[in-house]
């Protein structure tokens, strides 16, 4: 299928805006996507495996260009979007220490040149927040999967980026973790107004904290109210099992049932 | 008469040199290939340069038209690689075989109607390090200085790219861009040595000197360091021992490559034994004297047996 693609615009601030977009690779995966994701936002996807979830994070990113359609980055001038990934996509065979992997983005292609003092205090700052100040001396190889998740999302954080996209940042955590990345996440957003767009299969999570949602169904994305996916017809059409959400102590939790 | 006299002669002078250049500049991109497990991009692209060899010497061209026909074939082979790699629906270590294959078959086709066919075989194969001209010491030199500052500009765009591609694309890392670079530096150091050396003795110093430095370091610049030196003092190893012993000259290099890893491997088996060694008696001694005190614990607590004998035989009593 031949691309028609129209030029990425970049303006100030820190939205996105996807007009009519279609991804996929040699084949179009979604159609027709209309997605404004405005500075401050914290925007959940939802959608069953193989949907195309990461495929458009990586036509947001730029790493896919879209089959047609426009996609507009909205950020300041220096500044790209950052993108935490699946834990899986590093490789942990090479030799690079925790704190050599979270300083990639910021330091200068000149082998000797030192990293700027500024960059050193968010780097101080992130990781006593993720809890990995003791790990930032070990090997990659060495630490287990949650850690290394942990230093991904740091690493993220080093971009300066006030948009930031997560593909599945809990996979692999314990609860204990899991509750920090999540409260994490959501400092950045109500606190320093980050823009969020956060992938999980633990849709709970994304209940409790996501204001916005883009659902993937078939081959459209529909953007979905909180209200309506509280009622449950919008999750048991998606994933064809009776789903309940139920609010217990003001945090909401999911109810899988039979299939439908 | 010194026991290094013979590094006077002439031609060990140029032997040793040209092993230390495409010793060094192996071993430095050899660190990047293991890591980034594309050991086998390396021996097709050796294996394309000798295919332009082979290609050159059917032609009858000159010494060093043979050495751009070469270069030509692998950047063929590597632009091939970086720009049609991701669109192929073929998985990448099925198409290296196929390229490996179809590279030594058709070389082998076009030197059968080679007045020297078999020898010009054996030559591209292990090569000649002591009949090196300074022509092809000046032509490695040229591709080791290219070599080094790609490696030198490019080192944290390449480490980035070893550990994710796609994060350091996010990054504003033109990953083609360095990926073509880091493909031409190896290809031209290939192509060049492989007069000079042969694609045996280029494959191992992309291979035995990294394990080395991967063996003992944990840093990528301190793992590049040691390759260098492990193939620095093969080269000089080697070269002395095929001088004495009257030994193919590449293939001895080869072999004290090979020595290094294993010696390298062997002493770091030994210090984990040792350390094993020394827990294992660290908690032997803590263990025996806890068992130690709680003997002598439980004999000091020990109860009057007259007592309880007492105490047993007549309740109401004690009572």
């Amino acid at each position: 299928m031949k691309r028609k693609t129209d030029k990425i615009k970049t303006y100030d601030g820190g939205e996105i805006i996807l007009t009519d977009v279609t991804i996929g690779y040699s084949y179009p995966i979604v159609k027709s996507i209309n997605l404004k994701v405005e500075s401050g936002q914290y925007w959940g996807i939802i959608g069953p495996n193989g949907a195309g979830k990461t495929t458009l994070f990586k036509t947001i990113l730029g790493l896919i260009p879209p089959l047609a359609g426009r996609v507009e980055r909205n950020l300041p001038a220096p500044c790209r979007i950052a993108y935490v990934p699946q834990q899986t996509t590093l490789k942990t065979n090479l030799p690079v220490s925790v704190e050599e992997l979270i300083l990639m983005p910021v330091k200068s292609w000149l082998p000797f040149k030192k990293v700027s003092g500024e960059a050193i205090d968010r780097f101080n700052n992130y990781t006593a927040k993720l809890g990995i100040k003791h790990l930032i001396k070990k090997q990659v190889s060495e630490i287990s999967g949650g850690e290394k998740q942990k230093s991904l999302i740091c690493r993220a954080l080093m971009m300066n980026s006030p948009v930031l996209l997560f593909d599945e940042p809990t996979n692999g955590m314990d609860i204990a973790s899991e509750k920090e990345i999540i409260e994490l996440i959501r400092r950045l957003n109500k606190n320093e107004g980050y823009t969020i767009i956060f992938v999980t299969h633990f849709l709970a999570n994304l209940l409790n904290e996501a204001e916005h949602f883009a659902i993937f169904a078939g081959n459209k994305i529909r953007i979905e109210t909180h209200e309506k996916l509280i009622d449950g017809n919008a999750l048991q059409n998606l994933y064809r099992r009776s789903i309940n959400v139920d609010m217990i102590e003001n945090c909401f939790s999911l109810r899988i049932g039979a299939k439908l | 008469m010194t026991s290094l006299s013979f590094y006077a002669l002439a031609y060990m002078q140029k032997g040793l040199a040209a092993s230390l250049l495409v010793g060094s500049a192996c071993s430095v991109a050899g660190v990047f290939i293991i890591v980034r497990q594309i050991v086998f991009v390396s021996l097709v692209l050796a294996q394309l340069a000798v295919l332009g060899f082979s290609a050159a010497i059917f032609l009858d061209l000159s010494e060093m038209s043979r050495i751009f026909t070469a270069f030509g074939f692998t950047l063929i082979g590597v632009l091939y690689m970086a720009l049609f790699q991701l669109k192929n629906k073929t998985p990448a270590d099925a198409t290296l075989g196929m390229c490996f294959i179809f590279c030594h078959a058709v070389s082998l086709l076009l030197l059968a109607k080679s007045t020297q066919g078999l020898e010009e075989i054996r030559h591209l194969t292990s090569g000649n390090l002591l009949s090196v001209t300074w022509e092809e010491i000046m032509a490695l030199g040229a591709a080791w200085i290219f070599l080094m500052i790609i490696h030198f500009a490019g080192h944290r765009s390449f480490v980035f790219i070893c550990a994710d591609d796609e994060f350091a694309r996010i990054s504003g890392v033109n990953v083609k861009k360095w990926e073509i670079l880091f493909y031409i530096s190896l290809g031209l150091i290939i192509s060049v040595a492989l007069q000079a050396v042969g694609t045996f003795y280029v494959f191992s110093c992309l291979v035995f000197p990294a394990m080395s430095g991967l063996l003992i370091a944990r840093k990528l610049f301190a793992i590049q360091i040691i390759s260098f030196i492990s193939a620095a003092a093969a080269s000089i190893i080697g070269l002395s021992f095929s001088y004495i012993y009257d030994f193919p000259s590449s293939e001895s290099i080869i072999l004290w490559q090979i020595i290094i890893y294993l010696l390298i491997a062997l002493s770091i088996k030994i210090k984990q034994i040792i350390l094993r060694f020394r827990i294992a008696r660290y908690y032997y001694k803590t263990l025996t004297r806890r068992f130690a005190a709680l003997r002598t614990r439980r004999l000091n607590l020990k109860p009057d047996s007259n007592l309880i004998s007492n105490a047993n035989s007549n309740p109401k009593q004690t009572r």
